[in-house]
């Protein structure tokens, strides 16, 4: 299937033309630069327009959009066709993912608008997660200000975790064995994320009602005490915007070394400088692999996903040692393994099934 | 008054009350102990002192407008009786910061110091200074020890008790995890390295602190804490009577907005009124939750989802804590929940063959005395119910403090 896969971000969007599962072009386009000013979204949809015909592709070769979300709350718990009911949910949602949700909603009515007639489907990092066991979603707060807040544990990497996780599957298969694996899918993106997945049903995840808890990250601070937000506006009499953003954008990697360093270059570095800060973020995912072997009760397979996968070289010896060592049975088998597919790739492999589904219907009518 | 004997005054003050035990040492005798309550401006009822000595319990109404009054009331009762003389005060201090890693005599220096850090346990730290304050001006003989909940988890590494948020933040306004109830976990892990015969500085174990209110674990590798699930304050952690536990602070942030900034709504709704409470909205206390659900150790009864919110969270911090200490030998646990409630124990422990865990459900269901031991026989990890005394271990180390060389070790002495 051939598809344009859009991932609009708060000032950029990064976009990918895929043809029968590769890659044909792709790129980073921003549409908030200071010295560029504002793009609209039908000026993008008109840039990927020409960007195809420069590539050669013709408009009527278009298949499908797909647009990346981060954000469905508990309404998505899979990829869906976009409809006017599907855009309306949507717009009802901005108000719990400002940040986040205006940018797609404006991206999918541009694709509808210029690419007219092309099925737009929209793929959501939370809806690996939406079924998740009211154990592990729910905080202990005042059910009556979960319920209309909408306040949940999600899971932010879902596209990554659920992939990875039907590849260990299949895997598994291969080896004649029945039950279900359990596997710790642990997402190596900006902001990494653990999952403990038995077969493809997910039991913990760390991220939470946001993004922000968890591992710490590139830019974000992670699990902290909640305490410390409120000591922060006690003391410095900042607002929750400035804590946002200190806790968001001036944390994680950056507020521990005061550089710009991906996790990539962190983890390949041999600076001392950068030793808290990996000793930190290993110990974090330590914590989340214990976790998970206590949610699964054990672990089969230790899989890496996410730009980062090939970190996994570093971080899976170590943390398998480490576990191999917790493990009553110290000759057990921990299977590491690596996937390697985008997200732009796994977004398409989800889309070409919605597409199909749609046609089996449209067929079966 | 010799070495081997000493009546140590164990000082246990909250806010609005002021516990208290006088223990012989080294014979660990108990010889009186007691309660002042409504401590403070006047309440509807009056202030009352509840003694106990000799099996008995006398009551005594007077007025206590604050801890230097409480204190001196309390003296008062245990001087009047030559057998109550206490020799030495030891007190409980929830929060020494960095600046106390270990049992501390007080001096008007140390009670400067302590001054400087009032702001990190605002409800707990200045009532116990007034005592010390008290105690120094009304009886400056008597040598007075703060013993910190927090100097326990002094030994938990960087890469533990690090936030991952701008260091210079952190540094100024001293934001990292100090760790609680390390009074206790540090009491309990002793114990139990002495009932399994286990060397101390070799000695593994997470350590299970299970209140009817506040509730933490905590990381044992070679008989120091490496972790504690509280963090910068006691709010962090496993979910508690009517404290949230872990929360992502983006939830926090959000209620601050919607509060308009009104941290004090935001601090009592996460401190006072969540946890078991707020999400039960029924009761504050655990046990009451669990009996609507009595017939545990079936797996198909469903208790409530308070409960499983409450058990998963400890469960979900076993396992990492089981990972962090590798070979563990102990699973301990203790105070009123983690001694009283066989559920807990069962619903954490279940399933976790992984980690060489195995529970004998009945021997878990009829623990008849303390210490006890839970697991199978096939178990490696040993799970284990210790009765906690924090008062005691204020008295251990006050008198070790007191009676050891500087420098030795303020483990168990004897």
């Amino acid at each position: 299937m051939n598809t344009l896969v859009l991932i609009p971000k708060t000032n950029k969007v990064s976009y990918a033309y895929i043809e029968f599962g590769k890659i044909f072009f792709q790129g980073v386009l921003p549409y908030r630069d200071e010295n560029a000013g504002m793009r609209s979204w039908a000026g993008i949809m008109e840039y990927m327009s020409d960007e195809m015909a420069k590539h050669g592709i013709k408009r009527e070769s278009l298949e499908a959009i797909t647009v990346h979300g981060v954000f469905g709350a508990s309404d998505f718990d899979c990829p869906r066709l976009v409809d006017d009911l599907v855009l309306k949910k949507l717009e009802n949602l901005i108000p719990r993912a400002p940040l986040h949700l205006p940018q797609v909603v404006d991206a999918i009515k541009a694709c509808r608008h210029v690419f007219l007639g092309v099925p737009t489907i929209i793929v959501f990092e939370t809806s690996f997660f939406v079924n998740l066991a009211a154990r592990e979603h729910k905080y202990a707060l005042d059910n009556k200000l979960m319920t209309s807040s909408g306040i949940r544990r999600y899971g932010y990497c879902g596209i990554y975790h659920q992939a990875a996780c039907k590849y260990i599957v299949g895997i598994h298969r291969k080896k004649g064995l029945a039950s279900a694996p359990r596997i710790i899918s642990i997402c190596l993106e900006s902001r990494p994320e653990i999952a403990a997945v038995t077969g493809t049903r997910p039991v913990m995840v760390t991220s939470g009602a946001t993004p922000l808890e968890g591992l710490p990250s590139e830019k974000s601070c992670g699990e902290i005490d909640p305490s410390i937000a409120i000591t922060l506006v006690q003391s410095k009499n900042w607002g929750p915007e400035q804590i946002n953003l200190l806790l968001t954008r001036q944390s994680g990697v950056y507020g521990l070394t005061g550089k710009q360093v991906t996790l990539d270059e962190l983890f390949w570095s041999n600076d001392d400088k950068y030793t808290l800060a990996k000793e930190l973020i290993k110990y974090r995912m330590l914590l989340g692999c214990g976790s998970a072997i206590a949610a699964m009760g054990g672990v089969d397979y230790l899989v890496f996903s996410g730009k980062y996968t090939m970190l996994g070289n570093i971080l899976g010896p170590w943390l398998s040692t480490r576990m191999q060592a917790a493990s009553n049975d110290k000759h057990s088998e921990l299977w590491t393994l690596f996937y390697s597919r985008s997200r732009e790739q796994i977004m398409v492999d989800e889309a070409s099934l919605v597409v199909l589904n749609i046609s089996r219907e449209t067929q079966a009518i | 008054m010799s070495v081997e004997t000493m009546n140590i005054l164990v000082f246990n003050c909250g806010s609005s009350s002021l516990k208290y035990k006088l223990i012989a040492m080294p014979s660990e005798i108990v010889i009186a102990g007691g309660e002042a309550q409504r401590v403070g401006p006047k309440t509807a009822e009056p202030s009352k002192i509840f003694h106990r000595i000799d099996g008995n319990e006398y009551v005594h109404v007077v007025e206590m407008p604050d801890h230097f009054t409480a204190f001196k009331e309390v003296m008062k009762l245990l001087t009047s009786d030559p057998r109550l003389i206490p020799h030495a005060v030891g007190h409980r201090v929830v929060h020494g910061a960095t600046l106390f890693n270990q049992p501390t005599c007080i001096s008007l220096e140390v009670l400067e110091q302590l001054k400087s850090i009032e702001h990190l346990a605002p409800l707990h730290n200045p009532p116990a200074m007034r005592l010390m304050e008290a105690c120094t001006e009304l009886y400056p003989e008597l040598p007075q020890v703060a013993v910190f909940d927090t100097a326990y988890h002094a030994t938990i590494p960087d890469y533990a008790s690090t936030y991952a948020i701008s260091s210079g933040i952190a540094d100024e306004m001293g934001i990292r995890k100090y760790g609680f109830h390390g009074t206790s976990h540090q009491f309990v892990v002793e114990e139990a390295a002495a009932f399994l015969k286990k060397d101390i500085d070799s000695f593994n174990a997470v350590s299970c602190h299970l209140g009817s209110g506040g509730a933490s674990l905590c990381a044992v590798k070679n008989g120091k804490s490496v972790d504690n699930t509280m963090g910068f304050s006691p709010l962090q952690g496993l979910v508690m009577s009517t404290r949230c536990g872990d929360l992502d602070s983006a939830v926090a942030l959000k209620l601050i907005g919607r509060y308009l900034g009104d941290t004090d709504s935001v601090e009592k709704l996460l401190n006072k009124q969540s946890g078991v409470l707020g999400m039960s909205g029924v009761s504050a206390d655990i046990r009451d939750i669990f009996n609507v659900s009595k017939n545990y150790t079936d797996s198909t009864s469903k208790p409530d989802l308070t409960a499983q919110v409450y058990l998963w969270r400890i469960r979900k911090y076993l396992g990492s804590y089981l990972t962090v200490v590798e070979n563990a030998d102990a699973i301990i646990f203790t105070d009123t929940i983690g001694e009283t409630v066989p559920l807990v124990r069962w619903a954490v422990c279940t399933n976790m063959e992984y980690f060489g865990v195995e529970i004998d459900t009945d021997k878990n269901s009829n623990v008849k005395s303390y210490p006890v031991d839970v697991a199978t026989p096939n178990s490696r990890v040993r799970i284990l119910v210790i009765l906690t005394n924090e008062e005691l271990a204020i008295s251990r180390r006050t008198y070790a403090k007191l009676f050891q060389p500087q420098g030795t070790s303020t483990g168990r002495i004897w």
